[in-house]
């Protein structure tokens, strides 16, 4: 089957008419959690660094960089804005593709340059995940797992290619070119900032393929499937059939899942249901003898994996040769801070936690354990974690979610994550219009109500990013 | 050269048949079938391929395997622990991780730490 001709002719057909109802409003929940993620990230160090970087070399200013008053040519500030999104690990995956962090920063960017309408944003955001959805299923059996699924050069090329009013021939030739380059995580990045570019340079290339296509230049219209194409680059194994399942029927979108906590997703169960704990019995973290978490597998292969580093992790951050982001791949860490603030927030990635001897003494006490049958409920979509307490007064305390927040029929207020990253740098009033704007997407005529919206008071930018110093984890040098 | 190696994972083998349906799933089903080396340096080497109702160890192959994981006795006695899996040797730089080898390696190791944990818990 011809999947790069198939899968192009099907994106420049859709119509906003076609689209079920529930699938638009998932596309919405996807912009309030992305472009929440963005404006958090761009308080942190790595993000404000990522941004002046950019900018460096850029004299272009046609598109938004979130959280802030920076703005850059379409594809920088589109990488800037997934860097945003990533720094935290707060965006969010449909099936088993990280398509947020992708599909948003090119949508937004190509709407915002090319003047496009509410619609024509909603209907390239829900063409972005069905794509990258796909994709990812068609190498679901290869090396990569999660957020490191080498597929979004496939799907950013679509989205840009969409905006700018391609043809099925010319966006497929876009594809052609944006995956000749075939992408993949050197998985020792996820130590430091670096693993914040993961979909920023295949979505660089995603919207690169596309202006390359749109002027003349040729690009392989049958790269995902061909035998040396894009898809078997960069997975051993192929199920190219999932490419075409369900097309236009089976909404690959409905299965978001928006993150309620900025950690990895395998994640989110063990910490909702350690805050859980702490909060039904006032536990302070004190109280705490120790700690066993049963969870999936994969909660284990990522939990664990930076556990015999040498030097390790902390005196790696301590020496500027790692980041805060392993720890946002970690459970005692985060489970532990965790238990010590009541919450999880990008706050508790900061040095005072990592320096904290209460913080590092409880995540030394707390274990990790693979459960056979939550590990075979995670593969059928269910991520499922048991966590027992056992406290210094000699009592067991324990808590079992069976479905992580963010999953289909489990929504949190993803509107809230919205509002609560932007109050900072923006008033009340403006920071209401903006998500309104986003609810009544469908109905604007251009996206530039919703930027103007979504820009920084300059003063309250200017003191959240004094007060943010500490939101990550780059130890001075 | 029969070590900790060995003798863990013919433990491993015994409760195989219970496990693989549960642990290996359509994702992680690429694990199956191939030949694995395992080795500690200055030490024993076993060689594995797991199979759907069995796990088939032995001292020697005939043909060269399709992925190789060599790295210490300590760390393969953290390892064989369940505390860390093999991508936490890999992410230290002390294990080799070919390019070519990563999906069966990155695969072995969810499941190998999987196993080794279950099998730690209490009936």
């Amino acid at each position: 089957m011809k999947h790069t001709e198939n899968l192009c002719n099907w994106a420049c057909g859709l119509r906003y008419e076609d689209i079920p109802e529930d699938v638009i409003d998932k596309a919405k929940e996807q912009l309030y959690s992305i472009i929440g993620a963005s404006v958090l990230g761009a308080r942190s160090q790595a993000g404000r660094a990522a941004i002046a970087g950019l900018r460096a070399m850029d004299e272009g200013s046609a598109c938004a960089i979130f959280g802030s008053n920076e703005r850059a040519s379409v594809a920088n500030a589109a990488m800037a804005n997934s860097f945003l999104a990533q720094i935290f690990e707060f965006e969010d995956w449909a099936v088993y593709s990280h398509s947020g962090a992708c599909v948003v920063p090119v949508a937004m960017g190509m709407s915002e340059k090319l003047n496009k309408t509410g619609r024509d944003l909603l209907v390239a955001l829900v063409i972005g995940n069905e794509i990258a959805g796909r994709t990812g299923l068609a190498i679901q059996r290869g090396a990569h797992v999660g957020n490191s699924m080498p597929n979004h050069q496939a799907d950013a090329a679509i989205v840009a290619s969409r905006l700018l009013g391609a043809g099925p021939r010319e966006m497929a030739g876009a594809v052609g070119l944006s995956c000749f380059m075939a992408m993949q995580p050197a998985p020792v990045g996820y130590l430091t900032d670096a693993k914040g570019l993961i979909n920023a340079f295949p979505l660089h290339a995603g919207i690169t393929g596309a202006l390359l296509s749109r002027a003349g230049v040729t690009g392989n219209r049958d790269v995902l499937e061909h035998p040396a194409g894009y898809l078997a680059s960069v997975s051993e194994y192929l199920d190219l059939n999932e490419l075409a399942e369900g097309l236009g029927d089976r909404w690959v979108l409905r299965t978001l899942r928006s993150k309620l906590y900025p950690i990895c997703g395998y994640h989110i169960s063990p910490i909702h249901a350690a805050l859980q704990i702490r909060r039904e019995h006032n536990l302070s973290a004190d109280d705490i003898e120790s700690v066993d978490c049963y969870a999936a597998g994969v909660t284990l292969y990522a939990g664990s994996r930076f556990h015999t580093l040498e030097p390790d992790l902390f005196t790696r951050i301590e020496q500027g040769d790692a980041t805060h982001v392993p720890l946002l791949f970690d459970v005692p860490f985060p489970m532990a801070a965790a238990f010590v603030a009541g919450e999880l927030t990008p706050r508790q990635y900061g040095m005072d936690y990592i320096r904290s001897p209460q913080v590092r003494d409880l995540a030394g006490r707390i274990r990790l354990h693979v459960d056979a049958e939550m590990h075979a409920a995670y593969y059928r979509w269910e991520y499922a974690a048991r966590v027992v307490v056992k406290t210094r007064d000699g009592r067991s305390l324990s808590a079992e979610v069976s479905q992580m927040p963010g999953a289909p029929g489990h929504e949190f207020n993803v509107r809230a994550k919205f509002e609560q990253a932007l109050c900072s740098i923006a008033p009340e009033d403006r920071v209401r219009r903006a998500g309104d704007l986003i609810g009544d997407l469908e109905n604007q005529a251009t996206v530039t109500d919703l930027l103007t919206a979504l820009r920084p008071d300059a003063e309250m930018l200017c003191a959240a990013t004094a007060e943010g110093a500490g939101l990550d984890a780059t130890a001075e040098s | 050269m029969p070590g900790p190696l060995s003798e863990t994972f013919r433990e491993l083998a015994d409760i195989w048949p219970r496990y693989s349906e549960l642990l290996v799933s359509y994702r992680l089903s690429p694990l199956f079938g191939h030949d694995i080396e395992l080795s500690v340096e200055g030490g024993e080497t076993l060689f594995i391929r797991a199979e759907k109702d069995r796990l088939v160890l032995s001292d020697r192959l005939g043909h060269a395997p399709e992925a190789v994981v060599a790295m210490s006795a300590v760390d393969w006695d953290d390892v064989l622990s369940g505390r860390i899996g093999i991508v936490g040797v890999m992410f230290a730089g002390r294990c080799r991780y070919p390019v070519h080898q990563r999906y069966i390696i990155s695969k072995l190791s969810i499941v190998l730490q999987s196993l080794l944990t279950i099998r730690r818990i209490p009936a």
